[in-house]
């Protein structure tokens, strides 16, 4: 009966996993949101007029929790504005930068050799983390130096690099396993060092074949790690039910994943900060897919900063087929209310829905009981009885059935026949 | 370069089941029931079948016109519900006592099959409706407030024992006014004073019936469309009640033949297979509105269903019992989806 009780979603990938990574041209203007990650906000660091230079750093908080932004050109302080900023669904403070085609690069990041690793001290390399601004690229944009600095009390036994890249349509991650192996093997030889040599879990689909091909090659000299290329399910590409399908154990509800001496980074996050290690690059680009209902997809290195609209235009997406554009994925990214919006570090993704290929699928109905969202939910919430307690304004039932232990992968609504948005509703009122 | 641009919730994009989905793979699957019914009443159960179904949909279309419903038709529900209400209906002789009393042949069965169809659309569908939640199964209920007049000529009335033998005492194969001619002059034709046959009884139970309920003609029928349903619609069919609700029936039976002795197959046979058994463990027990939300629930409430109709059919003399356990347990239910609500995942 398990194929009844588990949730298959298409992943449409089939495409886009076979192109190879190509370089986006640097725009003309580059509009960073100072505020990007999980934490706290930052405030700028420079001012209108100032000249900036390739990865220099253009805000920044004291605060812990936070990573600094970079200014991903060379170029003019042109403005300090407004722009959509899509992980606050709304306007907020973003540093527009006019490229002077300079190339001109910040030299704040040394770059080290491999052979010097031994040689470095952990705080040297979680500073450096911290510095290049690294957060959670796959999409949860947490500070990774934070994940990267467990409690002394907390031994961390396992290294999990999350490769499986559930989210449907993305192929970026699975591009970089195929090109950036050896980053990847550095990254995880970084991460190790900082973590006190635990041992290292590479999770992958095993559909990924040219993927596992080469992480195989790559890993073959690598101690203590296991490649582990399973048929994972969209909902696994979750950290906590990544842990429960690879360890058999359910990290208990509040619990952060270090308690159980685990931590799971996405693979885009580690070959960041291989980069920052040994290449003195802070995260100014990032790889996204760009797909959709586009006749030839693409995975980018896109300067961070660039704006929706102008990748559309560059690639000739007609602009007046377009309905809707989302960003980070369909299943738990956000659609954009304008192009006008820049990339973030946390966009993994730019799927573009158009208007000549929609076809309205489902109407909102009443619900009709069919009690397939319980089923369906990876956590084993209630979400019908959820949203239900929510609709008549009863939080605390809505608490006592966990709403806030929601990850909001989506998976009810997807399955929803009545097509009602239970995992938005639910995330809404998560906080 | 600035454009307007949709913005929806995620995910962006779905699954492929829809609500009027559902109902067309259920509609699909009634309809093959209803040609099997052919088998047994030729042309009479087909136009029984359409009567209803005709009757429900041009009432919800002229109901959604008086009530200025809003949004598109939910025709398709309509016409299932309208199906449901003939295959529940009983056509010919469940017992040779009651062919006089009620409408059981046509013409009058048509009639009374569009009082039953436009009853339920008018009470319990839309009347529930605006309840703003559906309480009772609608079929179930319409079929027992229609036929409510004639109720007390075949419940827990003393005498009709008589031409319903007890089923609290032995039942069994052999003998003239044995259990087994009984039910196969129920639901087959040629009387059996001579005594029936274990194999003619089973058939007719299982493969073929000539009379009682139209959409449980044919046991095996049910059983291969309702669980060809149930694989078609990936889940959103409520397989756990009628699982509960068979397993239940099963051994409750076999547990009263040792109790009250005789054959335990025949016992087992019958309460399973009867049309009001089979067709409504796979078609009504299992109508998502009116049933439970949680596994557990569900399992609780198909195992009540099972019960109930046992009891009423043995104690009760109520032949076709499992209607009116249906409709308590369907008023349990929101006291059901209190139940079995289970612990999510890192709490356990």
């Amino acid at each position: 009966m398990t194929f009844m009780l588990t949730v298959k979603i298409e992943e449409r990938k089939e495409k886009a996993r076979k192109v190879p990574i190509e370089v986006f041209p640097d725009p003309e203007t580059a509009v960073i949101l100072t505020f990007q990650h999980v934490g706290a906000s930052n405030a700028p660091l420079v001012s209108v007029g100032d000249n900036v230079s390739i990865g220099q750093k253009i805000a920044d908080s004291e605060e812990r929790t936070s990573a600094p932004v970079h200014s991903p050109i060379s170029g003019k302080v042109a403005k300090i504005g407004d722009a959509y900023n899509i992980h606050q669904e709304e306007f907020s403070k973003a540093i527009f930068i006019e490229n002077d085609g300079k190339k001109r690069k910040d030299k704040t990041l040394q770059p080290i050799s491999e052979s010097e690793l031994n040689n470095v001290s952990t705080d040297f390399l979680i500073e450096r983390v911290r510095e290049a601004g690294i957060i959670g690229l796959g999409g949860a944009g947490f500070p990774t130096h934070v994940k990267l600095s467990p409690p002394s009390d907390k031994p961390i036994k396992y290294l999990v690099v999350n490769a499986c890249e559930s989210e449907i349509y993305d192929t970026s991650d699975e591009r970089l396993l195929i090109e950036k192996t050896s980053n990847i093997l550095k990254g995880v030889k970084v991460m190790r060092k900082i973590l006190g040599s635990p041992e290292v879990i590479i999770a992958t689909k095993n559909n990924k074949i040219e993927a596992l091909e080469k992480l195989k090659e790559a890993f073959s000299e690598e101690p203590e790690t296991r490649i582990v290329a399973r048929p994972f399910t969209y909902q696994q590409g979750d950290a906590g039910l990544l842990q429960k399908a690879l360890f058999g154990w359910e990290v208990p509800a509040g619990k952060r994943s270090y308690e159980m001496g685990v931590i799971v980074h996405n693979v885009a996050t580690i070959n960041a900060v291989a980069k920052a290690v040994f290449e003195g690059e802070p995260l100014i680009s990032r790889v996204t897919t760009l797909t959709g209902d586009i006749e030839e997809p693409k995975n980018l290195l896109v300067k961070i900063g660039t704006l929706v609209g102008h990748i559309l235009d560059h690639f000739k997406v007609d602009p007046n087929d377009i309905r809707k554009v989302v960003l980070g994925g369909v299943m738990m990214g956000t659609s954009i209310p304008t192009t006008e919006a820049p990339l973030t570090k946390r966009t993994s993704s730019i799927i573009v829905f158009s208007k000549s290929k929609y076809k309205p699928v489902k109407r909102r109905t009443d619900c009709i009981k069919c009690s397939k969202c319980i089923s369906a939910c990876p956590l084993h919430l209630h979400p019908v009885l959820i949203f239900e307690a929510i609709e008549k304004g009863d939080i605390e039932r809505a608490k006592s059935l966990h709403l806030a232990d929601c990850f909001g992968c989506g998976i009810c609504s997807y399955v929803c026949p009545s097509g009602i948005p239970l995992a938005n509703t639910i995330c809404g009122a998560r906080y | 370069m600035n454009r307007e641009l949709v913005v929806e919730p995620s995910p962006h994009v779905t699954g492929r089941m829809t609500k009027d989905l559902l109902m067309k793979y259920t509609f699909v699957a009634l309809c093959i029931l209803a040609a099997v019914s052919y088998l047994s009443w030729g042309i009479t159960s087909i136009v029984l079948s359409a009567i209803s179904v005709l009757v429900a949909v041009a009432l919800d279309y002229l109901l959604s016109l008086v009530m200025k419903e809003k949004g598109p038709l939910n025709t398709m529900s309509a016409a299932v519900f309208g199906l449901i209400v003939a295959l529940s209906y009983t056509l010919g002789i469940p017992s040779p006592l009651y062919v006089e009393v009620l409408p059981l042949t046509a013409p009058m069965a048509y009639v009374y099959a569009a009082i039953t169809a436009a009853v339920g659309m008018i009470l319990l569908k839309k009347g529930q409706g605006l309840l703003g939640r559906k309480y009772v199964n609608p079929a179930a209920t319409a079929k027992l407030l229609v036929f409510l007049p004639f109720l007390h000529e075949f419940f827990l009335i003393e005498e009709h024992t008589l031409m319903f033998p007890s089923l609290t005492t032995p039942i069994t194969f052999s003998g003239e006014f044995s259990f087994a001619v009984f039910l196969q002059s129920c639901f087959a034709n040629a009387p059996f004073t001579a005594g029936a046959s274990p194999n003619d009884v089973l058939w007719t139970l299982g493969v073929l019936k000539l009379h009682g309920w139209v959409g449980g003609a044919s046991s095996i029928a049910v059983i291969i469309v309702g669980i060809a349903l149930i694989l078609f619609s990936r889940g959103y069919i409520k397989w756990r009640i009628t699982l509960a609700y068979l397993v239940t029936t099963a051994l409750f039976a076999f547990g009263l033949s040792y109790v009250y002795g005789g054959d335990p197959l025949l016992r087992v046979a019958y309460h399973l297979f009867i049309g009001s058994s089979i067709f409504l463990a796979f078609f009504m027990a299992t109508d998502p509105a009116t049933t439970p939300l949680t596994g557990l629930g569900q399992i609780i409430f198909a195992i009540g269903v099972g019960v109930l109709a046992i009891a009423f059919q043995t104690w009760g003399h109520f032949l076709g019992g499992a209607i009116l356990a249906l409709i308590i347990m369907n008023l349990t239910v929101p006291l059901l989806d209190r139940v079995g609500i289970h612990k999510p995942f890192g709490r356990r």
